[in-house]
């Protein structure tokens, strides 16, 4: 029973270092994003819009992450 | 110090590939020939616009880093993919941890998309690092982090001395060197890092000194 208890804890750790992580890392997403549009106003190509959809969606895909390591991992 | 540009979100720097009708010189038949060695080297892009460009200035050359100089990146890039693949199985095989299914699922998606965003990232920066060339300057867009960027510029006139470097067997093989750039008085000296063709714009940048040497003699309150 305690060592089942330890186990709870250790993974309880786990997963909230993995979601304080994720939430930074969704924030650090957010600021590229922000970044490439800064960029794309200094210098326009035509790969900007491109830039600008792969920014969002990786943004997508962390937050997506963010909740599946808040409910799997 | 040099001057800053200040960015206004107004106006767009929108680079083409296509060349100006005025060749005038064998350098500039060389630098056309010579142009767009992967989106790193574009001579003479015909509308191309930055902030506070003046009416009467021209565009010249658009630069970036060599691509080659990526390699490393993106080679760290390739093994870090691999990772999740070698090493989960590896793991739970060892029995060192015992992931479920769906933990050992998110752990690799997490695990794929840092590393898509560092590739990303080391692309954005190699992307939108140019310096230009105009007739009448020579500007430098730095982006050093996600949260520092600098933007620097100064007149060929005040260019006082151009060298270039080529250092390596790779900068010898892919033909690219750093230029370095002293210009007079206290402003900042430039360095345009691991630029193709060296020689070329270094030669085309003494032209653009003689030139507006040649300004100046002619007239020297202009």
């Amino acid at each position: 029973m305690a060592e089942l208890t330890n186990l709870f804890q250790f993974s309880l750790i786990i997963k909230l270092f993995v979601s304080v992580a994720m939430l930074f890392y969704f924030i650090f997403v957010v600021v590229i994003y922000r970044q490439v549009l800064l960029m794309s106003q200094i210098l326009s190509s035509k790969i900007s819009s491109l830039l600008k959809t792969i920014s969002l969606i990786q943004i997508t895909v962390v937050a997506v992450l963010f909740f599946l390591a808040l409910i799997i991992a | 110090m040099p001057n800053r540009i200040s960015i206004d979100t107004t106006e767009k720097i929108i680079p083409q590939e296509n060349p100006s009708p005025s060749l005038n010189s064998n350098t500039d038949n060389e630098l056309k020939s010579a142009s767009n060695t992967g989106s790193s080297f574009c001579a003479f892009p015909a509308s191309f616009s930055f902030v506070e460009k003046q009416d009467d200035e021209d565009i010249i050359l658009l630069l970036r880093a060599h691509p080659a100089t990526n390699a490393p990146w993106i080679l760290a890039t390739f093994i870090g993919s691999l990772v999740p693949l070698i090493a989960l199985p590896l793991l739970n095989a060892l029995g060192s941890i015992s992931t479920g299914i769906g933990s050992s699922f998110v752990i690799t998606l997490i695990w794929l998309s840092g590393i898509f965003t560092y590739a990303f990232l080391n692309f954005l920066y190699w992307y939108f690092n140019v310096y230009i060339v105009t007739n009448e300057r020579i500007i430098d867009v730095d982006w050093y982090s996600v949260i520092y960027r600098k933007i620097s510029h100064t007149r060929i006139s005040k260019i006082q001395d151009i060298s270039y470097t080529q250092a390596g067997v790779f900068a010898g093989i892919f033909d690219y060197g750093t230029i370095e750039i002293q210009t007079a008085g206290e402003e900042e000296n430039f360095e345009f890092t691991a630029v193709p063709h060296p020689r070329l714009i270094t030669k085309k940048i003494e032209e653009l000194m003689e030139e507006e040497e040649k300004e100046w003699e002619e007239k020297p309150n202009g």
